[in-house]
């Protein structure tokens, strides 16, 4: 199914534990404080994704798209978040 | 010449003129023929545009309710009936006549998704939410 034009997720505040958003185009999406525990976030596109209070721990980005330093500097991530290959001094 | 009402050449004078008004009958009788097809033919047309349009408009009455119908089930305390919900919207946005209420279709959506797990404390997200999560997903996938 093509991506939706219009339309912004705003999953902000959402406990979405180990859900599946895989190559999803989250471009725009509001996902601050949502927990994302566990979340398959493979290959999504996170384009100006709101990522503020974001729980990401244990979730999979790798090979996410346009994926910010910023952005994740917003989002608690810890040794078990796998990060895409950029961003794997931190 | 004079003709006088016996007179071979009278009675073939006569003749050419009935068969003359006769053509003219015949071109006059078909072209009327036409004429009432054409109209027959277009009140038809008329007629079966007419019903398609009450058809449409029908089974457009139809998706509303649904979908105001399934706003209501989202809110239901059976699980069943909210599944039902969640899956006519999907549905209804996978129709490709109803474009317009894929976006509602999807806000909606999420609306419930982040009232339903505000406060929710298990590991995972109750069946209803995983059901509109991997909907979510299939909707926003892009090709790989």
């Amino acid at each position: 199914m093509p991506p939706i034009d219009g339309f912004v997720l705003d999953l902000s505040g959402a406990r979405v534990r180990q859900t599946n958003l895989s190559h999803a185009n989250l471009t725009r999406a509001n996902l601050s404080h949502a927990d994302l525990t566990g979340a398959n976030l493979r290959g999504a596109n996170l384009a100006g994704a709101i990522l503020t209070g974001t729980i990401l721990r244990g979730a999979d980005l790798s090979e996410v798209r346009n994926l910010t330093e910023e952005q994740l500097a917003g989002a608690v991530v810890d040794d078990t978040t796998i990060l895409p290959a950029k961003f794997h001094s931190h | 010449m004079v003709l006088t009402a016996n007179s071979p050449d009278h009675v073939a004078y006569l003749i050419q003129i009935s068969e003359l008004i006769r053509n003219y009958g015949l071109i006059v009788a078909a072209g009327l023929g036409l004429i009432l097809a054409w109209w027959r033919s277009r009140a038809s047309n008329r007629q079966a545009i007419a019903a398609l349009k009450q058809a449409e408009v029908a089974h457009r009455n139809h998706v509303v309710e649904m979908f105001n119908r399934a706003i209501d089930q989202l809110g239901s305390e059976k699980l069943e009936v909210r599944l039902g919900a969640i899956y006519t919207r999907k549905r209804i946005s996978r129709d490709p006549q109803y474009v317009d209420y894929k976006i509602p279709i999807l806000e909606t959506l999420t609306a419930y998704v982040r009232e339903r797990t505000r406060l929710e404390a298990n590991a995972e997200p109750p069946v209803d939410v995983r059901e509109i999560m991997k909907f979510l997903n299939e909707s926003l996938s892009e090709p790989t």
